[in-house]
């Protein structure tokens, strides 16, 4: 007696290329006849065309200044030369990447938990609005929060600074740094990690999981060796997205970060709001770089671990 | 936390827009009365006394007898007060769009500016509020296509915008309320509606109030401070006040950078909120504001007091210009002028908290003792150079991020 093998639930790779029919080779192209060429026109001008404009702007004479000898690279070059700015990408990434590695790891084993509790209650809906509420608040009301939680005195002031004291960290300022930044970043980017794998995990077969723990598999080990695999493309969605969306957050870097703690998004703001528009466009160019980098070497390397 | 309501609920707007309307259709009747050239009036009644005086001397001097023909000296007679429409433009079905902050001064706009414009000119209007940055650059982004027509913004950024060709010169023939309104809240392209002032707000129980820009610096006062944000509209200007203070210069911000560095900020700010709870709280006890946002921090139950420092505060003005290229300079001229018509521009005052440029503008009562008039604060306020501050902005901002946010962080 075996166990009985998933169906529906397993899901099956799909052969992509030509496809043959009768004999001939064919390209299917779609039922319209055109597919998605004409999107991917749109998609990509409304994408590249303003980059080109950005381009040509972060290169150009600021018009606001025409006495400012930045012209050419040199705008990318103070980018790169001056610490403040040079502080500012690398506190980019790393921000960037510490909230969407929390968030996914946060954000997998709440939706874990929420499965399995679901399995068993099923009108749990409104634990998952709950759940996602942030996202439906905008980020402009959970940063508010954020702010106000951690003023002086306040529950989330005296939290950080426990962590803190625990770690022979300095106590002090929560709000206007990096810390304050990044727990935000990642209470907002957490619905967006559930929202991804939610009904990923629920595709789950529960017989997987009783097979491996009927088998002698502890439950860690069931997670990771059952679990993990069969949502790794969500995982890597959500990681994608995540890490998408921290580096181009503006309103919690503006509130919880503040000038102290310069990331791309409000070095921007605050050049375009200075009279620097051409330094503004370097480094709107730089951002997308960085970002796109990001992305594109976290989908490389998930894409080696896997094969 | 609340604010007091101004304006509705005190007066009728109705009779009040329109008693505005038309004094200022009077007062544009004077200026077409005494300006140069006749009227059509004038012209007409010439050609009539010049065709009688013709007749009359053709018959008399077939009668024999010569005729009279008016005395060039003789007064001319008076003008009629009702006489034809004035320049007044006809706004009627029309949308006159002004760029503005929200916020404290969309609603004196909308309380005080609106009815009058409206009652004067029929003309609606519709605002597009946002930050004096993003307004900015918006509008050079549209050079040459403007969405709106009246553009509001810092001192600073209207010149910006005249030196890229986004603003026009104002037509002082079209602002006749110009004679009115003070010499410091003039340029050729633009005009004041009214004067603030940015110096230091301390908290009610400082054991020693503070008096000068130096006590930010006092030991008693470590950590408890909030400071302007870099890229706050004041801080070239701050950073001009420290560096003269410590031995420098506009040309030499050295040890104003060195100075603000070794501050210790509980918190940076770009508007009153964002340092509110900690002054409520206690975490911060003086910061450097502007008067109009103290006497708002006192309608929302906040003991918040404005202290001139005795190197006087740094003057700052909002500015009113007319969009070049706009189809609707006329309304956009009109606007202006109804803006700073001495009742509106102290009805405006009392809802913005601001001195009034007009120096015929009374400090209402509900006001009285909170904002102060132009003359009794000139000299306790001081000026900057907007070209000079325009030009120096972004490299001393690049400065400020490199000395001050790395010390501050």
């Amino acid at each position: 007696m075996g166990v009985a093998a998933p169906d529906s639930d397993f899901p099956r790779p799909r052969r992509m290329g030509l496809r043959r029919r009768g004999g001939r080779v064919g390209i299917t192209i779609g039922a319209s006849g055109f597919g998605a060429f004409p999107m991917m026109v749109g998609l990509g001008a409304a994408v590249v065309v303003p980059i080109v404009i950005l381009a040509r702007q972060s290169v150009a004479v600021n018009p606001l200044n025409p006495t400012d000898s930045a012209i050419g690279l040199s705008n990318y070059a103070v980018l790169f030369t001056a610490p403040i700015y040079r502080e500012a990408i690398i506190r980019t990434g790393r921000v960037s990447l510490v909230s969407s590695a929390v968030s996914v790891a946060f954000g997998f084993l709440i939706v874990l938990a929420l499965t399995m509790y679901r399995r068993r209650e099923p009108r749990s809906s409104l634990h998952v609005f709950l759940l996602v509420a942030p996202l439906l608040a905008g980020p402009i009301v959970t940063v508010m929060g954020w702010v106000g939680l951690f003023s002086s005195g306040q529950l989330g002031y005296r939290a950080v600074n426990l962590a803190r004291g625990m770690l022979g960290l300095e106590i002090g300022r929560v709000v206007e740094t990096e810390v304050g930044m990044t727990i935000g970043l990642i209470h907002f980017l957490i619905p967006l990690v559930v929202l991804t794998l939610y009904p990923i995990i629920r595709g789950i077969s529960p017989e997987l999981l009783e097979a491996s723990l009927v088998l002698g598999e502890p439950p860690l080990r069931t997670i990771g060796r059952v679990v993990i695999p069969l949502c790794r493309p969500g995982l890597m969605a959500a990681s994608v997205i995540t890490l998408a969306m921290a580096a181009s957050a503006f309103v919690n870097a503006r509130f919880l970060g503040g000038e102290r703690n310069l990331v791309l998004t409000t070095l921007v703001n605050q050049q375009m709001n200075t009279f620097d528009p051409t330094g503004a466009a370097a480094t709107s160019i730089l951002l997308v770089v960085l970002g796109s980098s990001l992305v594109t070497g976290y989908g490389l390397l998930a894409a080696r671990t896997e094969g | 936390m609340g604010r007091q309501q101004h304006g509705s609920d005190d007066f009728d707007l109705t009779g009040w827009s329109e008693d505005i309307a038309n004094d200022i259709r009077r007062s544009r009747r004077r200026v077409v009365e005494t300006g140069a050239g006749p009227s059509r009036r004038d012209f007409l009644r010439s050609l009539g006394v010049g065709a009688g005086t013709l007749a009359a001397g053709s018959l008399l001097a077939a009668c024999g007898i010569r005729g009279s023909s008016p005395d060039p000296s003789a007064e001319a007679p008076p003008r009629l007060t009702d006489a034809a429409p004035t320049d007044v433009p006809d706004g009627s079905g029309r949308t006159l769009s002004v760029s503005l902050w929200g916020g404290e001064t969309e609603r004196a706009f909308v309380e005080a500016v609106i009815p009058a414009f409206t009652a004067l000119t029929g003309s609606k209007v519709a605002f597009e509020t946002g930050s004096g940055g993003e307004r900015f650059n918006k509008l050079l982004a549209q050079k040459g296509s403007p969405t709106v027509d009246v553009f509001i913004n810092s001192a600073e950024n209207v010149y910006q915008a005249k030196a890229q060709g986004l603003v026009q010169d104002l037509e002082t023939a079209r602002v006749p309320t110009l004679s009115e309104v003070g010499d410091w809240a003039k340029w050729p392209y633009g005009v004041s509606y009214g004067l603030l002032a940015f110096g230091l707000a301390g908290v009610a129980g400082l054991e020693q109030p503070v008096s000068s820009w130096n006590d930010l610096w006092r030991p008693d006062l470590v950590g408890k401070i909030a400071m302007p944000g870099i890229g706050h509209t004041q801080s070239p200007q701050v950073l001009t006040v420290i560096s003269e203070l410590n031995g420098g210069s506009i040309d030499d911000i050295e040890p104003g950078l060195a100075k603000l560095a070794e501050l210790d900020p509980a918190v940076l700010h770009f508007f009153w909120t964002n340092w509110a709870p900690q002054a409520e709280s206690g975490d911060v006890l003086v910061s450097p504001e502007f008067n109009y946002q103290v006497v708002g921090m006192g309608d929302a139950g906040l003991d918040v007091s404005f202290v001139f420092p005795e190197e006087k505060a740094i003057a700052a003005d909002n500015t009113m210009s007319v969009v070049a290229g706009t189809g609707r300079e006329d309304l956009a001229h009109a606007f202006i002028d109804t803006a700073l018509h001495a009742d509106v521009n102290a009805r405006f005052c009392s809802v913005w908290y601001g001195t009034p440029s007009n120096e015929n503008a009374a400090i209402l009562p509900e006001i009285e003792g909170r904002v102060p008039a132009a003359v009794d604060i000139l000299d306790k306020v001081r000026f900057f150079d907007v070209e000079m501050m325009a030009a120096k902005r972004p490299l001393w901002t690049q400065q400020m991020n490199q000395v001050v946010a790395s010390a501050w962080a």
